[in-house]
Order: C-alpha cells, then structure tokens, then sequence
C-alpha cells in the first residue's frame, strides 16, 4: 500500500520521537537532527512532517503541561505509536536485507 | 510574550493565529516563542525578531492551512471560498482582454506605489540606526554671517568645550572638521609611490563612535581617533590603496607636507542612508587649525554634535544658550579687539538650536558634512505613487462595474436560486481581493524593472532593497487585500443590487447614477495625470531656464584645473604654457570660479558706516577677459604694466549700488577689511553682476581682487577657455605639462558647465521622476479609457447599427464615441489647472530666477492628453463605427 511508505524526512523525524521518547516536541527535534546529523531543517517542515505522521497513524499527541517559559503555551508532545515503530522496524529490515544483496563494496581509490 | 515585547511580535503571532487551525496553535505557537527566545539571548533582539517572522511565514503553507477545512468546513467557507476562486478564473479566462486591464493597470499602479514607498520610505530612514538618535542633536546656530538670517549647521570649535562643562543636561559633545581635501600618498615596499586627490576627508573628536554607528572592519573604535596622526578610511578607499592587503597599521602621507599618518580603523560598508559617509577619518588633533582656532567662536569650521541625559528639554538648553551672545560672546569679542554691537548690528540674535540627528538629512537646509534631501520632495515622491495607485484602482472599479450588464444575469438566476446579498457581496469582493493579489504578484517584478529604468535614466541609484525589511513582506498582501477590499467595494455593492426578476426579463440596469459615478471617476483619473504632465512640463522648462540662462559670462568650453595650488610657484609659466597650446583660447588663474562657493567676509568703505558682506576672489590679469565678464566702468587689472593694481579691485553692480555709489563715482573709492591693513583697495573698475552661486539665490556683493595682492586667498584653479574638435587631446597634453611641472601629484579637472548642474542635481531628479511618473499615469489612465470605450462601443452596437442604417456617417459614429470622454478631460484640464499651478508656484517660489509660468503649459497639457487619448482609442471607435449593420441587427 502506498500509504506504508515513508519519506526519508519523514523517517528521519519518526526516528527521532523515538530517541527522544518523553522529550519529543518540534523545537526538541530540531536541535536534536542538528546536533546528531548536522542537518539545518526548519521548525515548519518539522511540524508538518508530524502532522503528516499523525494523519498516517505513526505518531499520536497530546498537549504537555503548561511551563513558564515559551510565553506560557503548552508543547504539543509526539509519542511513536505501535504502527510506527512496526513501520521502523520494517524499513530497516528491508534497508538491510537489501544491502545484504549488494557485491562487497569498496570507495574507489581508498587503498587496500 | 509580554507587554514589552515588539509591536512586531505581536502582530507576527497575531496572523499566526489567524490562519493557523485552531487545535494546532498552541504547540506552534510556543514552539515559535521558544526559538525566539533563544535566539534573543544568543544573537540579539533584531535577528531574533527577523528569524521569528520567516519562521512563522514558513507555516503559512498549504498544508497547514488545508487543516484548517476540519472545522471550518462545517460552515462552508472554505467551500465557498473554493468556488468563488473557481468563478474569478472563469471570470478572467471569459474575457481575458478586459482582465489583462484589470490586472496590468493595476499591478502597474502598485509597482509605482511600491516604488515611491520605499524611496520615501529610505528617505526617513535616514540615521535612525545611531545609538540613542533620540537624544541627540547637531547643534545649529544664527547664521550670523549674512544680514539675511537664518540658521547654519557649524559652529566654533569651543562651543563644545563650553557645553560640557557648564550644562548639566548635556551627557556628551562630539566634533567633525572638514580640513578641506588632500592628496593622500601611499609608498609601497617596493618605493612605488601611488597619489589620489581625496574628497571627504573630516577630523573628529575620539568618541565619534559613541555617535555615529560606522561599524569598523579593522580596528578598534575605541582607540582608533586617540592621540595624534590616526586615520580610519572606509572599505573602499582601503580596497583602492591596498587591495585585498589589510589596511591596520599601514603608514599613509596627507597633504601637500606628506604627513605621515597611522592607519588605525577601516569601516565596514557605509550605510547610504546616513546624512554623511567619509573616505578618510583622521584623529581632531591631526589637524592643526583646530587646536589654534580652539577658543574660536567664529572659526565656524566644525560641527558640533550634542547628546543629552534622558529627559532633558531640548528647548531648556535652547533657551539658555541663547544668552552665550552677552555673557561669553560678547567678551571674547572684545578680547579680539571686535566690536560686538558692530558686528551685531543689523543681524538677527545670536542664537543656538538643537536640531535633533534624524532630522538632519530632511529638515535642515545645510550639511557642511554632505548633502541634505527635502521632505517636501520625499512627500511628493509619495504622493505621486499614491495617485497612480488610484488611478489604477479607479480603472478597476469603472471597468467592474461598466462590466456588470454582462455579470447581471449571474447575479439574477443566483438570486432567484436563494442567494443572500451578502454572500454575492462577499463573491465579487473575494474576486476583487484576489485579482489585486495577482497583480501584486505581477507587481514586483514590474517595480524591479521599472527600478532599472529609472535608475538607468536618472544615472543614479536607488538605494534601498524591498527585501532587506521583513515588515514589508507582511505588508505587501495586506496592502493587495486592502485595495482589492476598496477597489471592491462599490462594484460588489452595485452588481449585487440588481433585481432578479428585471435581470432575468432582459431589462439590464444602467443606471444614470451608475454612469455619474463612472464618469466623476474618470475626470479624477484625467485631472491626476493632467497635473503630473502639467509638473512635469514645468519642472523640465525650469530645468532649461537654468541651464540656457544667461550668468553673466561664457560657461561654455570651460576646463578647470582644481587644485592648482599645487604647482606652487609653477602656477604661473604653468598658465602661460597652456594660453600657447593649440585649441586654447585663454588660460586664467583664479582662487575659484564661480561655481556655487562663497567667500564672504564683511568690508566697509571709506566715507561710509556701511557694511556688506562681500565675496572676494582673487584673479589674474587675464581671468575676466577669457571668461567674458562685462565691464560697465573703469578698467580691469593690469598688474604687468602697473603695480598698483595689485590693490585694486573690481567691484559688481551689487556692490557698488549697496554702497550708495552710481558706477562712475565708485571708481577710485576704498573698501577697506576691518581685520588687516593689507586689505585696503580702491575700486578699479564695476562689472555688470553675474550669478555666481546657485540660482535659488540672489546676487550679492563681490568684488575681484588681484593675485598679485598680500590679502587672504590663493590660487586654487587654473580656468582654460578651449575650442578645439579634439579635447582628450587637449586635455592630455595639459596633463602631460601639469606631470612634467609637480611629482606625485593627479591633476584634477572638471568642466564648469558640470560642475554648475551639480547644484541642480536634486531638482532634476524631480524632473526625472515626474516625467517617467507622469508618463506612467497617462498610460494606465489610458488603458483604463481604452477598456471603457471597447465597452461602451459592445453594449451600443445595436445603435450604432440603427444609426447607420438611419444614414449615419462613419465620422459622425466617431465623433459621437469620442465626445463623451473628450468633455471629461476637458473638465479634468478644468480641476487640474489651479492645483497644478499652485503647487508649482510653490516649487518655483524656491529660485530666486525662474520662468513665469505661461498659460500655454496648460494648454498643452490638455491637448497632449486629449491626443493621446483619441489615438488610443482611435482603433476601437473605428473598428465600432465601421460595423457593418446588416450583422448586429440581425440578431433579435
């Protein structure tokens, strides 16, 4: 099915509600991609990337508790649902059953 | 988010709010705060603030607005909207001509405006970017050299010291001297020496940077003017005297004695809007006069810059300065041996004036530092955009409207199918609003080019970037909403009072009071563009005025040495080898000539109590002749044959009348200089008067005085009157002699008649500006008149099919089509006649020499615009009167 197929940002950002588990809300997984890829990704993207996995069924949310920081607004907190982590596991498994059928690989020019 | 936080916050997150879904907003919200927050701390309030705005711009995106259909769908709206998108572009696609007029003219419009804006825009931008610019003042005083009054923006260098020291309310004083210009030299490692003549050369006071925000690329700004001999140069001079090298440290040599000077600073690009930019900055103590003249109150060569605490009353200190005159002033004259109620009499107060920074570059009428613009000028740039913009607007709603026959039938079966009148309302305005998008779409591009145009024509940039400020990508849809609402209004209105059942029998609406409103729009339109063509005709006759005026003397194939100072004693075989060179008619030596400076002092004369303030320049034997002056009596120099020349001088009209002498009894009297003995010449000769400062101004006293004499002045400008057919040859052999005669030194030369349009710079791109705006008017005026007449000729086809078949000629058909809106310009010519000569009075009321306005310029105006009219139309009323009747009569 065509819906079972995720993009790569949208797999980058599923990956990271996971790692950040109880921590997951847009600003949180932007400094996360930036600080363990190095990837520049903008706030918007990120939260419409959630919305789209919120509609797919991979992620689900709920509103934290309110903070005295960011003006008093409550975060809007991204828990990975069963599916998701379904979805995950199989596209790493087909990643790496498909890397299995790649001839040893080497970087041209590397040496030995 | 508090109270404190920026308007611009607030409204940032105001339209988050208003397009982003409800249950989305909070998460985003404060996501949005957080990184602003963030970013405040880590990269200051203004990057923050800008981040915030994009960021939040980035979420206005389809697939966060499409969530919105999840509650709003309930009520249909967005379904709605859907379908009265659906209906425009059907609407456009139906009758694409009309559309392409709609939308072009009116992206036209806004280009203009946009246009205009942001000039205005830059123009008040000026300085508001120097720290705490609201509490700091260039301080003006009594222009106490003229008997006319009036204010100047320099003072006496020790003005400053007596601020600080005696005002409490006074937190800083900072100081700009101009030194004059230099030739700066550089030596290279390897003894290359290069040499420039450097323009925009000031010294000031250490702390100049706690003033002015110039940020440095190199250097430190709070040591950079300390101590003797520093300079900062800016970004460019550093990239000219040293390339990609750094210029830190570097030793450069000032002047005519090579000074050696430490580089010390190099600024970052200067910002354009600042009232001044420099090339070279030098420390105050690099220049010696200031130190000499330090006790000086009429050494009016600095500016004097004042910052006060917070909450001091600029008006107080303006108050309490006005009695410096008798308890400091006074005295000091009288230390110099001056008499103060002499020098006093017959002259406004002495008196100072706090002039705030940020008013400096449109308010004040004098920089010593730069050049001052004019509010009413930057007013009527705006302006002038505003009303393009309406004239565009005013095409739109007539052509709606003229439209709506065709949209009544629409509007009567919606009707009788249960419409309301306030959702047809909100159809056509949802159209109005969406057509004004897209040409704020089609906008931008059209202002950018129309940017090259201008900037190509007028050989001067526009210095400023619509992107550079993210409040105007906020505002540029609200203002397309805001017109396409306006513009929308009264059609929407009209369209949607239709009768179904009347629509539906047949029976159009056209309303007498329709075709009123349409008509009172169009002579608006017609009265707009007529006072623009009316502006430009006279600003461009004003313009010729000026540059065909006869000053005086030959302006003409005048070359002019400017520094010539320089040649030192060479100035004079110097001059005498130039008069020998073919194509030279005569070579002079002057101290300048008469291109806008004035060097006045004040001279009595013996037998009189009289004084004037005179310009005196210095000439030779020859200057008055190879420039064409007119002698009305006595005789010029002639120093070679007769010493006591030396002492003479030669005296305009001006003068002599001030005096209270007729020309022949001025001959022989002695005016005399209160300062030195050198000074005492007796007339020699009078000359007719000749304009010889800007034509804004009258003529006042001056006299020419000798080379040969010990007074004040030297030789600033050998003046070469040519007629040659090869002038770079000329010029290159002067320049040959000039190398051959001084080392190390550029010559430097213009042409009078340049230098002479320099002072009209402003106002030509006044005249610039008004033709190329004008002539955008008139073109969408046009186009709006062509779209009306393209109509009217569809709706009365029948008749004039039944007129023809009655026996009517084509030319009758013609006349007929073209009178109704030859009448509406002939009453806009009418209107725009009064308003166009008083607003240019008013401008001509700025020169002291200028044209009378001639009741033909309005004449003209009118015809031009009535002939461009009928040849714009003269297509459409052909095609309409040559139908053929048999084929539109045959239809019922």
């Amino acid at each position: 099915m065509s819906k079972d197929f995720l993009g790569e940002f949208e797999e980058l950002v599923l990956t990271m509600v996971g790692i950040l588990q109880e921590e997951a809300y847009g600003n949180a997984i932007v400094a996360e991609i930036k600080q363990r890829i190095g990837r520049e990704v903008n706030l918007s993207a990120v939260h419409v990337t959630l919305y789209r996995l919120e509609d797919k069924g991979y992620v689900k949310s709920n509103m934290g508790g309110a903070t005295n920081s960011r003006g008093g607004r409550r975060k809007r907190m991204f828990q990975v649902t069963n599916a998701g982590i379904a979805m995950l596991q199989s596209m790493k498994e087909a990643r790496t059953d498909l890397w299995k059928l790649v001839p040893q690989l080497k970087i041209v020019g590397s040496g030995l | 988010m508090t109270a404190k936080d920026p308007q611009l916050v607030r409204w940032t997150i105001g339209f988050l709010r208003w397009f982003c879904p409800d249950t989305l907003v909070e998460g985003i919200e404060g996501d949005l705060l957080e990184s602003y927050d963030d970013d405040r701390l880590a990269h200051g309030q203004k990057i923050a603030s800008t981040r915030l705005v994009w960021n939040t711009l980035k979420f206005f995106r389809l697939s966060i607005l499409l969530r919105n259909k999840k509650i709003v769908y309930r009520n249909n709206h967005l379904a709605m909207l859907k379908s009265y998108l659906k209906l425009t572009l059907r609407n456009i696609s139906r009758s694409k001509g009309y559309s392409f007029i709609n939308i072009f003219g009116l992206s036209l419009g806004i280009a203009c405006c946009l246009l205009t804006t942001n000039y205005m825009l830059f123009e008040f931008s000026f300085d508001n970017y120097h720290p705490n610019i609201d509490r700091t003042y260039r301080v003006d005083q009594t222009l106490f050299w003229s008997p006319d009054g009036g204010t100047f923006g320099s003072t006496g260098p020790v003005l400053s010291s007596v601020l600080a020291n005696d005002y409490p309310e006074v937190e800083e004083v900072m100081r700009i001297n101009t030194p004059g210009d230099f030739v700066v030299r550089y030596t290279e490692e390897n003894g290359n020496v290069s040499a420039f003549n450097e323009t925009y050369i000031f010294a000031a006071d250490s702390n100049f940077f706690n003033f002015f925000k110039f940020d440095l690329k190199e250097g430190d700004q709070s040591t950079a003017l300390k101590g003797f001999n520093k300079v900062v140069i800016s970004d460019k001079i550093a990239q000219k005297l040293f390339g990609k090298e750094p210029a830190l440290g570097k030793i450069i040599q000032l002047g005519n004695d090579r000074k050696p000077v430490e580089i010390t600073g190099v600024t970052e690009k200067q910002p354009e809007n600042s009232h001044f930019q420099f090339n070279y900055l030098v420390s105050m103590p690099t220049n010696p006069n200031v130190k000499k003249f330090e006790w000086s109150w009429i050494w009016t060569q600095v500016v004097t810059y004042v910052r006060l605490k917070p909450g001091a009353d600029p008006q107080a200190l303006e108050d309490k300065l006005a009695k410096l005159g008798e308890t400091t002033i006074k005295p000091f004259f009288q230390s110099m041996g001056m008499n103060w109620d002499e020098f006093m009499r017959s002259k406004q107060p002495w008196k100072f004036f706090m002039m705030p920074m940020k008013d400096i570059h449109l308010k004040s009428t004098d920089n010593r530092l730069g050049t001052v613009g004019d509010v009413r000028y930057a007013y009527a740039f705006g302006a002038i955009g505003f009303f393009v913009l309406v004239i565009a607007a005013i095409n739109f709603v007539n052509l709606s409207t003229a439209r709506g026959t065709k949209r009544a039938r629409e509007v009567g079966v919606k009707k009788a199918l249960g419409a309301l009148r306030s959702s047809l309302v909100s159809q056509f305005q949802a159209e109005s609003i969406f057509l004004a998008l897209l040409s704020m779409l089609l906008a931008i591009p059209l202002m950018e080019i129309l940017r090259i145009v201008i900037v190509s024509i007028m050989k001067n940039d526009l210095p400023f970037s619509l992107w550079s400020d993210p409040m105007f990508l906020i505002a540029l849809p609200v203002i397309a909403i805001v017109v396409g609402f306006l513009a929308g209004l009264y059609p929407s209105f009209y369209l949607t009072s239709f009768l179904p059942v009347q629509v539906l029998k047949g029976k159009v609406a056209t309303g007498m009071g329709n075709s009123v409103l349409r008509n009172t729009l169009v002579v608006i339109q017609f009265t707009i563009s007529i006072a623009m063509l009316i502006g430009t005709v006279i600003v461009v006759q004003q313009m010729n005025f000026i540059r065909h005026k006869n000053l005086g003397y030959e302006k003409e194939n005048t070359l002019v040495i400017n520094f010539a100072e320089k040649l030192g004693d060479h100035i004079m075989p110097f001059r005498d080898e130039v008069a020998k060179m073919p194509g030279v008619i005569g070579a002079a030596v002057a101290m300048d000539v008469p291109r806008g400076q004035t060097y006045e002092d004040f001279y009595t004369a013996e037998g009189t109590t009289i004084k004037l303030p005179v310009t005196v320049v210095k000439i030779d034997d020859h200057y008055f002749n190879a420039m064409g002056f007119e002698l009305i009596a006595g005789r010029i120099h002639d120093t070679e044959h007769n010493a006591a020349d030396k002492d003479g001088y030669i005296a305009n009209e001006t003068t002599v009348k001030l005096f209270g002498w007729t020309p022949e009894e001025a001959l022989g009297k002695v005016i005399v200089y209160p300062g030195d003995d050198f000074s005492k010449a007796h007339i020699i000769g009078v000359m007719k008067d000749f304009h010889f400062t800007s034509l804004r101004r009258s003529i006042n006293p001056m006299v020419f005085s000798s080379t040969e004499s010990e007074s004040w002045g030297d030789m600033r400008v050998v003046a070469i009157k040519y007629k040659t057919n090869d002038l770079p040859q000329l010029v290159e052999s002067i320049e040959k002699k000039w190398n051959a005669t001084v080392e190390q030194t550029p010559m430097s030369f213009s042409f009078l008649e340049d230098d002479l349009a320099q002072n009209y710079k402003e106002d030509q791109r006044l005249g610039d500006l008004f033709s190329i705006f004008a002539a955008l008017s008139i073109v969408i005026a046009m186009i709006g008149l062509a779209g009306l007449v393209a109509y009217s000729a569809e709706v009365r086809k029948k008749e004039i099919g039944i007129r023809k078949v009655l026996g009517a000629s084509r030319g009758t058909i013609i006349m007929m089509m073209n009178s109704s809106y030859v009448k509406l310009i002939a009453l806009g010519l009418l209107i725009s006649t009064p308003l166009g000569w008083y607003a240019m009075d008013n401008w001509l009321n700025t020169f002291e020499f200028k044209i009378d306005i001639s009741p033909m310029v309005f004449v003209f105006s009118g015809l031009a615009v009535m002939a461009v009219a009928l040849l714009s139309v003269a297509y459409l009323s052909m095609r309409a009167a040559s139908v053929n009747p048999a084929s539109v009569l045959k239809e019922e």
